[in-house]
């Protein structure tokens, strides 16, 4: 049953979410190697702006604003604008297209090209996303990925650390965005069989949390295999979001300048004399910004992803946190008791113990009625025509297998205790077990069942 | 190993052999997630226990029967989704539970799903809802573990059989006529024989005692010879023949009414509660398939005290499919029931099909009772007076579900 709390919809949105990200990345990875490789520059655009543009297309698609198979124009021109969004990132294009060259920008910035190619995926994300698409989609553009990595690090040249930062940075989105996709798609679609809503389990929580240590666990040695800074794992995880937080701050900033210079040009109309804005010179006076080493930056960086790693545990304890509260504010009953226990032999060792003989499965005699039930257990063991018959009293036993007087004794005591109902003392029940020691010891009876030589 | 994996290998292999880490990053995230998409279909259902445990294995109908689900993920791989799809008998009701479809013909299943984390174990609260008799079995159970990155599944099956007997419901007997028991037979108060074991106390010493009936220390008490009284045994032998048969015609149609059915197991049953009560012995014979593969079932008549558990678990085992017909099943009493027991016969059918039989057996010694049952009780008891055989009738109104007591008459 799905769910209709709030906040089980936009839990809903991560599933898109996530595939749109991953997307974006594979297809940054393409575009870094072909940037690099081929027009031997610096990429400018990078997942996160591919999966907005896929975004974009997506949520058009979703919204009813477009539909590619009944009006094919809208989708044209929808892919267009983003294609041109893309050519216009890059500065030299915007240059030659306002100084009435456009044409001589055409072949100058593959990334327009590449946002196209991120819309039309993101239409495909629109509005069913199947768990097989988006399984296949990890499954092969993880080897896929070869392909702009040779091409990246064959044709980079001077380029290639560039090359190898951000390609790796773009491949450990794809993989974890890709694989937390999956994964969601698949609870998703297993909870349409089973009539279990994802959302009200641990199980994307799970998933979520498993995919990012497991690249964790992958990526840190890989960046240090391929000479990255430290936090690239870290950018890999949380670039798009720390990239969607950049464009926040930008845009914050943008309109707070846009309205300073209006509250500037309100004061001076009204004759309030503010200070003069720095000219370009006196910026240039300015103390030049120092510039960092990575091994001056190690221990920072280090501190910073231990920061992210805190944080994002404690996301998930508060989103575990927040999903209890919930449970319990909707009063659900669900009649289930759930606890962690650690079964005891995964903490035990195995000590190798001698294998015990057949039949010894008993303890030490311990009183005068364990010690007289072990001499039966000896003697029927030595002499099978030795055992207590199940009709025999102890007495007519002893009396009869004549096994001498400290089976008498041990009968006698056995006899006491089991029917007559006494307490023996310990001192008894120390001589019982002396009898039972003797009896051991003593010579082994007579075979009964053998034939005289 | 698949091709994707070879590409991996492959990857890595090239990778370290030039020095070209991204290469070697590539093949060991293309092996990673060839690894990951298996995982659980591998793993999953390693260290995976399941119990279940019904708090009894007998209940009576109307009872609510508490059942515990519990699963424990006794590793560190979490299991992201654990469908355990339990085979029961498709009767059961399960509170708040809708048992789904299984291949299995009789069975329905009763599933879980579970996401569990490491080490952890879930205790699920149910409750059966025994609202129908009879025989109720549990198992195998088929776990199922999906993989998290891939359509993949693993199932095992474990055995984990389980059952749960449903008695019948009993009422009250009211008899309609006062002074006298069901059925109409008079209780016996006195008797020829004593019963040794029902010491009812002393009276005086009367020539012709045996000297081992003379009470010894009551003589020295009271400085006369006193000599052990006890109660006259009036203990009967009944016999309940239940005719399950609730539809005229050959038997092998396997034609029956349920509710009748049902009827004359609740009739049964309280019958001989009432029976057992008196002191009698009573005994259960009937023909019918009975869950476990019998085709009838014999419980010869005594007054254990167990034995009413027994005759209601035997009526918990009918089902309504008649195996034999119930004149060749009252071929069977003179062999097993002494000359001098009664034999009440309980139907909802005209009693003419085996009428002759009753007859001969009344004839033989035994004291045959017939207690016609269903709408048509009254025309069936008298073709059973007029073939001879004292009739009753027994009624549980509204239906054998509300009935507060059955009436007797006759």
């Amino acid at each position: 049953m799905l769910s209709s709390w709030r906040a089980d919809r936009y839990l809903g949105w991560l599933l898109p979410i996530f595939a749109i990200v991953a997307e974006g990345a594979l297809i940054a990875v393409v575009y870094v190697a072909v940037e690099v490789a081929i027009d031997h520059r610096p990429p400018l655009l990078g997942t996160f702006e591919f999966a907005v543009a896929a975004g974009v297309a997506a949520a058009a698609v979703r919204r009813g604003w477009i539909d590619p198979d009944v009006d094919a124009g809208r989708f044209l021109l929808l892919l267009g604008l983003l294609g041109m969004v893309g050519w216009m990132w890059d500065a030299e294009v915007r240059e030659l297209v306002l100084g009435g060259d456009p044409l001589a920008a055409v072949p100058l910035h593959p990334g327009g090209w590449l946002m196209l190619v991120a819309g039309m995926r993101g239409v495909g994300r629109a509005l069913e996303i199947d768990d097989r698409a988006v399984t296949r989609l990890v499954l092969i553009g993880v080897p896929a990925l070869a392909i702009p990595w040779a091409l990246g690090q064959l044709g980079a040249g001077p380029l290639r650390d560039v090359f190898t930062e951000e390609a790796f940075v773009a491949s450990i989105t794809f993989v974890t965005a890709g694989f937390i996709a999956a994964g969601l798609a698949r609870l998703r679609e297993i909870g349409r069989e089973t009539g279990v809503d994802w959302r009200q389990n641990r199980s994307w929580l799970g998933t979520v949390f498993g995919v990012i240590v497991v690249v964790l666990a992958i990526g840190i040695p890989a960046s240090m295999l391929l000479g990255l800074p430290g936090d690239a794992v870290a950018r890999g995880i949380l670039g798009p979001i720390v990239t969607a937080i950049g464009y926040v701050v930008i845009g914050g900033l943008s309109l707070a300048a846009l309205l300073a210079a209006l509250l500037s040009r309100v004061l001076r109309s009204f004759g309030i004399q503010l200070p003069e804005p720095l000219s370009p010179e006196e910026i240039a006076r300015l103390p030049e910004a120092r510039i960092y080493t990575i091994d001056q930056l190690r221990e920072s960086l280090t501190a910073l992803i231990a920061l992210w790693v805190v944080l994002i545990v404690v996301i998930v304890v508060l989103a575990r946190v927040w999903l209890r509260r919930r449970q319990r504010r909707g009063g659900r009953s669900t009649g289930e008791e759930r606890s962690i226990r650690i079964p005891q032999r995964s903490a035990r060792v195995r000590v190798p113990r001698p294998p015990r003989a057949a039949g010894r499965s008993w303890t030490r005699p311990y009183d005068a009625v364990t010690a007289y039930l072990a001499a039966l257990r000896d003697l029927a063991a030595r002499d099978t025509a030795a055992a207590r018959a199940e009709h025999e009293t102890p007495r007519a036993h002893a009396a009869r297998i004549a096994a001498g007087p400290e089976l008498g004794a041990l009968q006698a005591d056995y006899a006491l205790a089991r029917y007559g109902g006494r307490t023996l003392s310990d001192a008894e029940n120390r001589r019982a077990i002396g009898r039972w020691k003797r009896l051991r010891k003593g010579p082994r009876a007579p075979d009964h069942g053998g034939a005289p030589p | 190993m698949s091709g994707w994996t070879l590409v991996g290998l492959a990857m890595v292999i090239v990778g370290a052999a030039i020095g070209a880490p991204g290469l070697l990053l590539i093949g060991g995230l293309t092996l990673l997630s060839r690894w990951l998409t298996t995982l659980w279909s591998r793993y999953g259902l390693n260290d995976v226990t399941f119990e279940r445990r019904l708090a009894t294995d007998r209940a009576v109908w109307g009872d609510e029967v508490p059942m515990e689900v519990e699963v424990w993920n006794q590793k560190l791989l979490p299991v992201p989704l654990l469908v355990a799809d339990d085979h029961v008998t498709e009767e059961l009701r399960v509170v708040g539970r809708r048992l789904g479809a299984s291949d299995r013909p009789g069975l329905g299943t009763l599933q879980h799903a579970w996401s569990l984390l490491w080490y952890e174990r879930v205790v699920r609260h149910l409750a059966i809802d025994a609202r129908r008799r009879g025989v109720f079995e549990f198992g195998p159970v088929r776990l199922t573990v999906s993989d998290l990155f891939e359509r993949g599944t693993n199932s095992e099956e474990r055995e984990l059989p389980g059952q749960l007997l449903v008695r019948p419901r009993t009422v009250a007997i009211r008899s309609s006529e006062r002074a006298r028991a069901p059925l109409g037979s008079n209780r016996t108060t006195m008797s020829l024989f004593p019963d040794p074991s029902r010491f009812a106390g002393v009276r005086a010493y009367q020539p012709g005692d045996p000297q081992r009936r003379i009470h010894w220390r009551a003589t020295a008490r009271l400085g006369e010879p006193v000599s052990r009284r006890y109660e006259p045994v009036h203990e009967r032998n009944i016999l309940l023949a239940v005719d399950l048969q609730t539809v005229p015609g050959p038997h092998w149609l396997m034609l029956f009414d349920d509710d009748q059915v049902e009827a004359l197991c609740v009739a049964a049953a309280s019958l001989a509660r009432r029976f057992l009560r008196d002191g009698s012995a009573c005994g259960l014979l009937l023909g019918t398939q009975l869950a476990g593969g019998r085709r009838w079932a014999y419980l010869p008549p005594a007054t254990a005290p167990g034995q009413l558990g027994r005759l209601e678990d035997v009526l918990a085992r009918v089902r309504p499919i008649v195996s034999l017909p119930f004149e060749q099943l009252l071929g069977v009493v003179p062999r097993r029931l002494p000359p001098g027991g009664t034999l009440v016969v309980l139907s909802a059918r005209d009693p003419t099909p085996y009428v002759d039989e009753l007859r001969r057996l009344s004839r033989s010694g035994y004291e045959v009772r017939h207690v016609a049952m269903g709408p048509d009780r009254a025309g069936h008891r008298a073709s059973a007076v007029r073939a001879g055989i004292p009739g009753g009738e027994a009624d549980l109104a509204p239906d054998w579900r509300e009935a507060d007591a059955l009436v007797v008459a006759g």
